[in-house]
């Protein structure tokens, strides 16, 4: 009998779970064990996807679908690099897949990026969508004018959060605490700052006309004649357009300021940020200008963060790869090692870019292990051993799914529909008051 | 809300547009594709991979193409799912360059 091949997948998001459904749809015969450092499965679609986007989120259940194969053994709670190394994982199994994503919020490098009220869209949308990792989150909303730095749909994102009714989130599944927050914000003028010209945004039409459509928003533009340059307009271009040419709304409720070809020079105060300076990108200018603000977001990407022992390329924040095999010099790959989704990538494309990715990296792994036989391998059962010897408790699908409706129930109370758990703590308690009570 | 494929798929059926949808939404017969409405999430994934434009918002589908809005409606689910890149079919080529796509 042929030796079944054991995989390991590093992530639950979009690339983690389309891998497993490449590799088991290839008709690969294996074993796959899913690797998951939070409470819960998704990645970004659960911590990232804006809560006003619910729609987006039901693709949560492909996810759910593919869990559900037998083939796969989900572990959540279980950081690779903390409670089990990636020395273990690939001692263990033939074949090693990173589907971590890109969770650090990228730096300008301008100074003034430390002060209290500066912050990058990883921690401000943790903040928003309940993410473990940034639960001690209090963005500065105590001021009138808030900056968003950055072009793409992360900051039409943040723009839209910062300038919609709360009551358009509330329902969904955003932290309670900050909804409360934004309930209180007294943040009235967004300032949106891009480097480029309108037509070089990097956010998609559909988001900025999601955030035009915002009831109550007035919009400028710092330079009008940039949205109005020759050439023919794309249908970014056209957007920018409708949007400068449009009346103000009966009632202004929030300003939203519009800089192209701006870039940002340093972020100034005494402790906590009071000002961005911001110089003329363009070359048309040379004049330095000042916005008084109390919170700024940078939102110009992410970078990878793999487990230790894993190459990463300083520049663009990806682990070097060709098609999906870790590169470990110029040369040579690293063999068994494998990655796929945002740490392949870099933080670009929509979920279902994801996908098509997950099967080029698919069909690396099989093409690897159709080449020689193949020695028999523990896989995650060695792995679950090594977790319990070492007192870290997985959380399987099915406790997942009970956290699922734990979360549900919660949400149902308070008009939501969900209340994210809030960390591990509190997804172990949870599990233990439902192991307690009798059904 | 959906998206919705018109004209200009029938007859090329470059399906690039399935690989990216996170949902499997898309279902085709011999000539073209079809998109199940009650499964599109309306990521948009799909519109840019089109290599003739012929998926649409639902808001954004031309008056002349809005007849595609039922149609793939009716059509989408009784077909089969398609999920990989197919071969594009024979004319695909000599058709997007006919509606203005080289
Ligand atoms: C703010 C924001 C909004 C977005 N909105 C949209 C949208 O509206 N529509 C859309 O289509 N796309 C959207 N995206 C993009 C989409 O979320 C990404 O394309 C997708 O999530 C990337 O998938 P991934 O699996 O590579 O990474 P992720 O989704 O980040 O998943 C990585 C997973 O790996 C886990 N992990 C990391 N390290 C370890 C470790 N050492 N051990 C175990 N587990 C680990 C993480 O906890 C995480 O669950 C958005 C992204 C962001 C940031
Ligand atoms: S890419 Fe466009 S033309 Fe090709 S199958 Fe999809 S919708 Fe049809
Ligand atoms: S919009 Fe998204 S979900 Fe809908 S058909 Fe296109 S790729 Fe699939």
């Amino acid at each position: 009998m042929a030796v079944q091949a054991q995989i390991a997948i590093v992530g639950s998001g979009p690339a983690g779970f389309y891998t497993a459904e490449a590799l088991l749809r290839a008709g690969l015969d294996c074993s796959i064990g899913l690797y998951e450092r939070l409470p819960a499965p998704y990645g970004l679609v659960r911590y990232g996807v804006a809560p006003d986007h619910p729609k987006l989120k039901s693709v949560t259940a492909v996810f759910d679908r593919i869990a559900a194969d037998p083939r796969i053994r989900y572990c959540g709670g279980v950081e690779v690099g903390r409670d089990v190394t990636l020395a273990e994982l690939e001692a263990h199994h033939h074949a090693v897949v990173l589907a971590c994503g890109s969770p650090i919020g990228r730096q300008l490098g301008v100074t003034g990026e430390t002060l209290d009220g500066v912050m990058s869209s990883a921690t401000f949308v943790g903040w928003y969508n309940a993410h473990p990792d940034d639960a001690a989150v209090q963005p500065q909303l105590d001021h009138p004018t808030a900056a968003v730095i950055g072009m793409g749909n992360v900051a039409m994102d943040v723009c839209r959060l910062l300038c919609t009714d709360v009551g358009n989130l509330a329902g969904h599944d955003a932290a309670p605490a900050a909804l409360a927050a934004l309930a209180g914000s007294r943040v009235r003028e967004v300032h949106l700052i891009a480097r480029g010209a309108p037509g070089a945004a990097k956010c998609t039409v559909k988001e900025l006309r999601e955030l035009g459509a915002l009831p109550g928003l007035a919009v400028r533009f710092a330079r009008e004649a940039a949205v109005f340059e020759a050439g023919e307009p794309t249908d970014l271009v056209s957007e920018w357009r409708a949007l400068a040419a449009r009346p103000d709304p009966p009632y202004i409720e929030r300003t939203l300021h519009v800089h192209f070809y701006s870039a940002p020079v340093a972020f100034e105060g005494a402790g906590r940020l009071a000002a961005l300076r911001l110089r003329d990108s363009s070359g048309a200018a040379t004049t330095e200008r000042v916005i008084q603000c109390g919170l700024a977001v940078t939102c110009i990407g992410y970078r990878g963060r793999p487990p230790a022992g894993v190459p990463l390329d300083d520049r663009s924040g990806v682990v070097p790869n060709a098609g999906g095999r870790v590169r470990a010099t110029r040369a040579g790959s690293r063999a068994g090692l494998y990655v796929v989704g945002w740490l392949k990538r870099g933080p670009t494309g929509v979920i279902g870019t994801n996908r098509a990715d997950a099967v080029e990296t698919a069909a690396c792994v099989m093409e690897d292990l159709s080449g020689s036989a193949i020695e028999p391998r523990a896989g995650s059962a060695a792995i679950e051993a090594l977790l319990r010897a070492r007192a870290v408790r997985p959380i399987d699908f099915a406790a997942w799914q009970q956290l699922d409706r734990w979360e549900r129930e919660r949400g149902l109370a308070c008009g939501a529909a969900r209340v994210k758990v809030s960390g591990l703590p509190e997804a172990y308690a949870v599990l233990d008051a439902a192991a307690s009570t009798p059904a | 809300m959906t998206h919705v494929v018109t004209s200009n798929c029938t007859g090329c059926r470059f399906t690039e547009c399935v690989t990216v949808c996170p949902v499997e939404c898309f279902h085709g017969d011999a000539e073209r594709l079809y998109i199940d409405p009650g499964l599109c999430i309306d990521c948009g994934a799909c519109i840019p991979l089109c290599p003739v434009k012929a998926i649409y918002d639902l808001v954004d589908v031309p008056a002349a193409q809005r007849e595609w809005i039922a149609i793939n409606a009716e059509r989408a689910a009784p077909l089969p799912v398609m999920r990989a890149k197919q071969a594009a079919l024979p004319d695909a080529e000599a058709q997007r360059v006919a509606l203005g796509f080289a």
